[in-house]
Parts: structure tokens; sequence; C-alpha cells
């Protein structure tokens, strides 16, 4: 019987650990997310060395949970973000900031905790 | 390089751990669940090896979720003959009275070849010699030979048979064991003397040494090197 009760208390420590994960990696994007709206609207605004500053700033963040990605997500994922994040610095460099690297950007980091929500579709 | 090396050795140690808590049968007997778990695991471990650029975590979460089901379920099954019977079904009577169920080997999708395969591996050639053959829930097929066939035993013959009991072994390639030794309440002396009776000076020169219950003793010598 001790397996047993073992076993139930490690699938729901699991389980709590994903729900707590769901909410950290929400938590992260969102974040994340918010320095890219800021910055395209800084580049909007022609503001192009500040939405450089903020998008960089955003980066370090992203370089930060390195290890944490790393270790929960596809390394071919977390390049997807890098790489977009690169893009859009890039096109910031060229004073030729386009919204659609700022979209890619925002896309990449939200499909990164959408992979982790709990629904059919991810599921299935 | 590194990296393949240290994921295999991590993702080894956790199959070991999970076939190790799993028990003894899922080496030899499998019941349905534990068949599915044991080659859901091995194919799962499989993958974060194949391709570094998955997380080592995608490998052992499911192991360990699959682990913990099994855990739960044989312990269901245990506790609970409903449960029991929903996951590893219930055994079948393939022949009774020399008879084949038809019926039941449809269902089983037991074919004639397979059983003519599985009592020619029992020796039995007679099918009007079985009383019964049950399909168990682990797949085996188990045979039960009308009374006039079964092998005569000394009960009913009357005989008094001597108990041999468990064979231990004291000398094993050259090494004495010693905890065996004590179990069956002899001694270095005693050892020792047995072996100046078969003209060895030293264990190392005997490949295998038994003793039974009746202190009977099996005595091979090891051979020389060729």
């Amino acid at each position: 019987m001790k397996r047993e009760i073992t076993a139930c208390a490690i699938l729901l420590a699991l389980l709590a650990l994903s729900l707590i994960n769901i909410r950290f990696i929400d938590e992260k994007t969102q974040s994340l997310i918010g320095d890219v709206v800021l910055a395209e609207k800084l580049a909007d605004a022609g503001k192009n060395e500040e939405a450089a500053e903020q998008i960089e700033s955003s980066l370090e963040r992203w370089d930060a949970l390195h290890i944490y990605v790393r270790i929960m997500f596809r390394q071919s994922e977390s390049d997807l973000v890098t790489n977009a994040y690169f893009e859009v610095l890039s096109e910031l460099d060229d004073a030729d900031s386009s919204p659609s690297a700022f979209a890619m950007l925002t896309e990449q980091l939200k499909r990164l905790a959408d992979m982790e929500h709990i629904t059919p579709e991810s599921i299935f | 390089m590194a990296i393949v090396f240290f994921r295999t050795f991590i993702l080894f140690l956790s199959l070991l751990v999970a076939m190790r808590l799993m028990g003894k049968r899922q080496l030899g007997e499998l019941e349905l669940s534990e068949l599915v778990v044991a080659v859901l695991i091995s194919d799962i471990a499989s993958i974060p090896l194949q391709d570094i650029g998955i997380p080592l975590i995608n490998g052992i979460i499911p192991m360990l979720v699959l682990l913990c089901c099994e855990l739960i379920i044989s312990g269901l099954i245990v506790k609970s003959p409903r449960a029991r019977l929903l996951v590893c079904g219930r055994p079948c009577i393939l022949i009774a009275d020399g008879e084949i169920n038809q019926e039941e080997m449809r269902k089983n999708r037991f074919t004639l070849d397979e059983l003519a395969e599985e009592l020619r591996n029992q020796s039995v050639l007679d099918i009007d010699t079985i009383k019964y053959a049950i399909l168990e829930t682990d797949g085996k097929l188990n045979l039960i030979l009308c009374p006039a066939e079964r092998p005569v035993t000394a009960g009913q013959l009357c005989l008094e048979v001597q108990d041999t009991g468990y064979t231990v072994i004291l000398i094993n390639s050259g090494r004495i064991m010693s905890d065996n030794l004590r179990v069956c309440g002899k001694d270095d002396a005693w050892l020792k003397a047995e072996l100046a009776r078969r003209n060895v000076r030293s264990a190392k020169e005997v490949y295998l040494m038994t003793i039974n219950s009746a202190d009977r003793i099996y005595f091979a010598k090891r051979e020389g090197k060729r």
C-alpha cells in the first residue's frame, strides 16, 4: 500500500509542478511580450535606438532563462525565439523596423507558452 | 558526444530503477498493463537518446508517470478482483474434456496452429488426453491432463521418498560461498576435510561443489586451461 500511496503522491506532485510551470512560463512570456510591445511602440514613434535598447534588455532577460528553457523545451523551439529577437534587432539596426519582425517575436513567445497549456489541441 | 553519454547513463539508471520497482514479474510473465508499460518505457527512453535537442525531462517525466500508473494499477489489481478482471481479463478454457471450445478460440484469436504448437511444446500429442487447456491472463497455455494420463506420483504408489531439500552452492568457480556454508551448518574445517578427501588442496581447484539437505555432495574439479 505504501508504494501505491507514494506513486499517487508522485503523480500529484508532478501535476502540481506542471501547473506551477505553466504559470511560470506564462508570467515570463507575458513580461517579455510586454517588452516587445513597448519596443514596437517606440519603433513606430521613430525611436529606434530606444526600441533596440528595450529589445536588448528583453533578450538579456530571455538569456537569463537559458537553463530553464533548455531543460523544459526543445532546443529548436528556444532557438526560434532567440532568432526572432536577433531578427528584430537587425531590423532596428537597419532603421527599417518592420511590424512583421515584432509580430513574429511575439508569436514565438506566445507559442512557447501555449505549448505548456493543457488544451485538447496541445494534448492531441 | 559527452551529452549522449550522460543522457544514456541517466536514462539507463532510470529504466533500471523503474524495472526494479515493477518487480521480478516484469522480467518473465507479463500482464497486459505491464507489457504496455515495458514497451512504452523502452520506447520513450530511446527518444531523447536519439535527439539531443529534446530535453531529457521529456524522457524522464513520462517514465515516472508510467511507473506511478503501473504501481497504482498493480496495487488496485491486488486489492480488487473487479479491477483485475478489468485490466487483466479472465483465464479462458480453450479445451474442456478433450473438446476444443471454438468460440473461445475465436474470441482469443488463437489459431489451431498455435494451439498445436503449444501442445507439442508441452509434449502432449493427443487432445483427447487433455482435461482442461487454460489460456492464462499472461498468455500462457496451461494444460491439465485427464487423471488417467497424469504421471504417477510417489504418493499414489505409496513409496517413501527421501526429501533432498534445497541444494546449496558451497564453491562456485573457486570461490567459497561462506554464507551458504553457514546456512547448511558446516564450517571451514569440514570443507577442508571434504576437499582433502577428494585430493584437492585448495578451493581454487574446484569448479562447483554443492550440498543438499541430505548431505549429498556434488563435486566438479576445475579443468586445466587447454
